[in-house]
């Protein structure tokens, strides 16, 4: 069963391009670039390092610790060491609203 | 200018709560209360911490729980349906401790009383030699708020055919049950102790375990616990054993419960000829996160151990195993395994492995490995060919996988339980 929750605004974008929620068990890492919002699992799919004080160039974020790249559209690998995805969540905004859909 | 450090305090395990543990018994008392000097000293665990990089101290959610009171006698205690099979029974709820039945070949009963009986037992042993490395955060709080203790100690030559059942239960949202266990086998004496650990389903609430193993020599001794505690639950273990010379130690924990359990388990082969077979079996789906630490540490020269670990995640289920075989200066003749295999059964499940040796002598034959996996295709069709649905033929092929440890459990009803478990978490795939 998926469900849609509120995590956060569109205010709390203003400063950082990044944030960490926690929902339903799932550890989180909503990403802004430019006007679109993403979302994925924070953890590497390589090393288990977490991901939110990865570099973000366009749509790749690098891991950084072994420097594994993932797209943040749809948590494709998209260079080693990781040899698969990172678990992706759709977004959605609502006004001012962002939530996250998440499998239960 | 040099100031006083802060104390290293987690969530509601502070001095005011450590007070009203104290004035049970000046031997216990002061047991604990050198174990909350520990406590307070060793610096709270990190997610930077080696040990807690893939587990990171915040899902052990140790802020959410308050310890239970220290507990009395339960005047009503629930009847285990395995109590049958065993010589002595040891039930611990949130209303308390019941011995329902025991041996006059043993000696078993609370930590208090066992202070008051026999101190220089409670005051050689706790917080004894066991542990064969620096004092660990989870462990020394455990050791200072524990809330139920329980002795078992067992005379030389003494043979208890049908061995010790414990079992805990706990159901209250948010409570922290600590038991602390201390198991001394006198020379020769040979026995089995079966612990079972049960909680209400979908509540939030924490087994934190902290057990010490003594055996004299030629001592034998075969534990096992099945943890099948809420998916809401958190567990933590810590347990430890010292050998001596001949004396052998049979482990099995059996981790299918929890939302995260985070175990540590080690041994000290601490005189020539002693024996450790340490192992434990382990499924997470759902989510569950089991962490498993264990160290085999060689002390003495010509001493044996192995260590089997076997895991299966599904489900988003992620287990990580991380052992240590070292071997001290001058252990020469040591013979030590350290085997870890993994079996992930879906595409999400996840399984980390980092075996690892830490060698200060020569002429020893110490070896590692891990493997991963995951279910035969060609073994599946095999099945499937012979009319077993492919459901069945998973279930069968898993079992298979863990039947190596099943000889490791001394208790017929543990092994069926075991098997229970394993044949629901598969069809909770299933459907």
């Amino acid at each position: 069963m998926s469900n849609w929750h509120e995590v956060a605004s569109v205010a709390d974008f203003k400063k950082d391009d990044r944030k960490y929620i926690e929902v339903a068990d799932e550890e989180i890492g909503i990403f802004k670039v430019g006007q679109e919002y993403h979302a994925i699992s924070i953890w590497c799919s390589h090393a288990r390092v977490s991901l939110m004080n990865g570099f973000v160039d366009e749509h790749c974020i690098q891991c950084p610790a072994h420097g594994a790249e993932f797209d943040l559209r749809d948590g494709s690998h998209m260079s080693a060491p990781a040899v698969r995805p990172v678990e992706s969540f759709p977004v959605k905004v609502e006004g001012d609203k962002i939530f996250v859909q998440v499998e239960e | 200018m040099i100031t006083a450090t802060e104390p290293h305090i987690i969530g509601n395990f502070t001095p005011e709560c450590f007070e009203g543990f104290l004035g049970g018994n000046d031997v216990t008392d002061a047991k604990r209360r050198e174990a909350f000097e520990s406590y307070t000293t060793i610096p709270n665990p990190v997610a930077t911490d080696e040990e807690y990089r893939r587990t990171p101290p915040r899902l052990l959610k140790l802020d959410s729980f308050s310890p239970l009171p220290k507990l009395g006698i339960d005047p009503n205690p629930p009847v285990h349906p395995w109590a049958d099979d065993f010589d002595a029974v040891v039930s611990v709820t949130e209303n308390g401790i019941a011995i329902q039945k025991t041996s006059d070949k043993i000696l078993l009963m609370t930590m208090d009383d066992a202070s008051a009986a026999h101190p220089e037992c409670i005051q050689k042993y706790v917080r004894g030699e066991a542990m064969p490395v620096k004092p660990r955060k989870l462990q020394a709080l455990v050791d200072s708020f524990w809330n139920v203790g329980l002795t078992l100690k067992i005379d030389k030559n003494i043979v208890l055919e049908k061995g010790v059942l414990i079992h805990y239960h706990v159901g209250t949202e948010g409570a922290a049950l600590l038991p602390r266990l201390l198991v001394v086998g006198g020379e020769h004496a040979e026995f089995s102790i079966v612990e079972h650990m049960t909680s209400t389903a979908d509540t939030l609430h924490a087994v934190m375990q902290s057990r010490e193993y003594y055996l004299m020599p030629g001592a034998k001794v075969k534990q096992v616990s099945v943890q099948e505690l809420s998916q809401k639950a958190i567990s933590v273990s810590e347990e430890w054993a010292r050998i001596q010379a001949g004396a052998t130690v049979t482990t099995c924990s059996l981790t299918l419960g929890s939302k995260v359990s985070k175990i540590a388990a080690g041994c000290d082969t601490a005189e020539p000829g002693a024996e450790a077979y340490f192992g434990g079996l382990y499924f997470a789906n759902k989510k569950q996160q089991f962490d498993l630490m264990t160290l085999q540490m060689h002390s003495s020269p010509n001493t044996y151990s192995n260590m089997l670990y076997k895991g299966a995640t599904q489900s988003k289920g992620y287990s990580v195993y991380q052992g240590i075989i070292q071997a001290a200066r001058g252990a020469i003749g040591v013979d030590a395994y350290q085997t870890n295999n993994n079996l992930i059964l879906d595409h999400t499940g996840r399984a980390d492995s980092l075996p690892g040796l830490i060698i200060d002598a020569d002429e020893l034959a110490c070896s590692h490995g891990a493997t991963m996996g995951t279910l035969d295709a060609d073994q599946i069709y095999y099945l499937r060919a012979r009319g077993i649905q492919e459901a069945d033929a998973r279930r069968l092929l898993v079992m298979g996988f863990f039947g190596e440890l099943v000889e490791r459990i001394p208790s017929e009803a543990a092994r069926e339980r075991m098997f229970e478990l394993i044949g629901e978490k598969l069809k909770e795939t299933d459907t």
